[in-house]
């Protein structure tokens, strides 16, 4: 029977989650070996975003439960298929949050605060994938930021590095 | 504004009312430092603006990025360039090619176009020359910097100096009272690093040697004498504060730039069937030099021995691909975007055999000059 915990949103949503699941958060790990993890775990985390760390951790811990339990027989080609499993899931992940990017903002955050180094990484190369090859006006556009940078600053800033910044 | 203001007086009070209900529950020491994690933990509610993203994320999107690319990104705001100051990685696996052209044109001037050549976006950036270094010859590239000399006007002494196409930044270095063409020349270190040395070597006294040093900075080039001839100069390369050449006559020798100690060793003379061993590169700790077979049109690794003096063969790069050049030469582990390529040889030549991974490779300048292509990897700081 597997060890059930109770984790609370800021919205004040409960989500029950498998120890193993929610362990991979070395935030809530330590929380639960230090005994402090007793009744609902109180996250500031909004029961959306948690719902989508939730989401990964899932799939994560999925993953290597299957492994464990492989043996070597047929296992290169399962690998080969439960990769591209694993690629399409991915995939599927990172157009969501592509199209929602608050949700990809308080992810981004969420998996910070609760120490999920896997999913940080994951979330850091998303970022990086579509800001690749952009100039600064674009990106500013894609994640409504303001330029805060004076004309005179800002003629520093690419006289330096012009070549980067031709179109 | 007001919205913002009171949603963040809501989320204070929050804070409050969860550090009173532990509190109150006795709560253990972590449980003490959750709640501090908690506190400077912004809900997203509260704050969600990309430019408030923390320092610690900032880097990690920053080192997933190329240079370019980074250059870029540290553009759009100012806690974006604050927080990612202190980035020291980049995503870009495979050296960039720097071009440019040495010939004349017709009206007597010095073309000051050059390229900076992107492998990661298959881009060309076109870059304007400095004045100075119009009709410059170039020497050595490493650490994103370039060596160049020219002769100085109405006089028999060279100039050098540094340049980083990237940045544009020059560094001088004092001029040296005589350059032969057959000089060879390399580098220990980034210029702006106070490790760096220069090295200008001189086989062409017949029973002389000469190593020029000189660093960042100093005044003047400091000469060292050595006697004997082993032939001409192969190829050169610098590993754990030592100078190695490979000599024509199956002579290799290490100047220590730490005591000034010269040393020779005599080697097993490399197969007669091999040409174009002119190329040292240092790749994890070992010295390779690559040859061309000219029977089997193949090229060929040899991996210098130091117990035994022997060049002897590898079949394998054990993982790193190498890039060979007029210019310069080095081994790059074949991760990332250049593990397709690993244990490949790559060459700035013509020859058809090389893998096409850089398209305009074999593109002329303006005017149709030819151009040299030079291995360059972005430089170790933004």
């Amino acid at each position: 029977m597997a060890i059930m915990y109770a984790l609370k949103s800021s919205d004040n949503e409960i989500f029950e989650v498998e120890q193993k699941v929610i362990e991979q958060s070395e935030t809530i790990k330590k929380m639960i070996e230090d005994g402090a993890a007793t009744g609902e775990i109180p996250l500031q985390v909004s029961s959306k975003t948690l719902a989508k760390v939730l989401e990964w951790c899932k799939q994560r811990q999925h993953k290597t439960v299957e492994n464990e339990n492989d043996d070597n027989k047929g296992k290169r080609k399962k690998e080969r298929d439960e990769d591209d499993d694993i690629k399409e899931w991915e995939n599927k992940f990172s157009d969501e949050l592509k199209a929602d990017k608050d949700v990809l903002f308080d992810l981004l955050l969420a998996s910070n605060y609760l120490d999920l180094p896997a999913l940080l990484s994951f979330l850091c190369q998303l970022v990086a994938d579509m800001v690749a090859g952009k100039m600064p006006e674009e990106i500013r556009r894609m994640f409504n930021i303001e330029n805060d940078f004076t004309p005179e600053e800002e003629k520093a800033i690419t006289a330096e590095h012009g070549w980067a910044f031709q179109p | 504004m007001f919205c913002a203001s009171f949603c963040r007086s809501i989320h204070s009070s929050i804070k409050k009312l969860i550090l009173f209900r532990i509190c109150k529950m006795g709560g253990l020491l972590s449980t003490f430092c959750m709640m501090i994690k908690h506190l400077f933990h912004k809900d997203a509610h509260a704050s969600g603006s990309w430019s408030d993203l923390p320092a610690d994320i900032v880097i990690t999107i920053v080192e997933h990025l190329h240079y370019s690319d980074q250059i870029r990104f540290r553009a759009v705001c100012k806690s974006w360039r604050a927080s990612s100051a202190n980035a020291v990685k980049f995503a870009d696996k495979l050296p960039w090619l720097f071009a440019y052209s040495t010939l004349y044109r017709f009206n007597n001037r010095f073309s000051s176009f050059c390229y900076l050549y992107e492998p990661c976006h298959r881009q060309k950036h076109t870059i304007e020359l400095k004045q100075a270094l119009l009709g410059a010859r170039v020497h050595a590239s490493q650490y994103g910097w370039l060596l160049f000399s020219k002769q100085a006007t109405l006089s028999l002494h060279y100039l050098f100096m540094f340049y980083s196409p990237f940045t544009g930044k020059i560094i001088e270095l004092p001029a040296l009272e005589s350059m032969y063409f057959h000089d060879r020349i390399l580098f220990s270190a980034s210029p702006t690093s106070p490790e760096c040395v220069v090295f200008v070597v001189r086989t062409y006294h017949p029973e002389e040697f000469r190593i020029s040093t000189c660093s960042p900075g100093d005044r003047a080039w400091t000469m060292h004498l050595f006697d004997g001839f082993h032939g001409s100069i192969d190829g050169m390369a610098f590993m754990d504060g030592v100078l190695y050449c490979s000599f024509s006559q199956s002579v290799l020798g290490a100047f220590e730039v730490a005591t000034k100690v010269w040393r020779i060793c005599q080697h097993n003379p490399v197969p007669r069937s091999i040409s174009s061993c002119n190329r040292l590169i240092e790749s994890d700790g070992k010295l390779l030099m690559p040859c061309y077979d000219d029977v089997q049109f193949r090229w060929r690794v040899l991996s210098f021995d130091w117990s035994q003096k022997k060049w002897f063969e590898i079949e394998s790069l054990g993982g790193k691909l190498l890039f060979l050049g007029c210019t310069t030469s080095m081994a790059v582990p074949a991760v990332g975007e250049a593990s397709e390529f690993a244990n490949k040889i790559l060459s700035d030549c013509f020859h058809p055999s090389c893998p096409q991974i850089y398209p305009e490779i074999n593109e002329c300048g303006e005017y149709g000059w030819l151009m040299t292509n030079i291995w360059i990897q972005p430089p170790e700081q933004i």
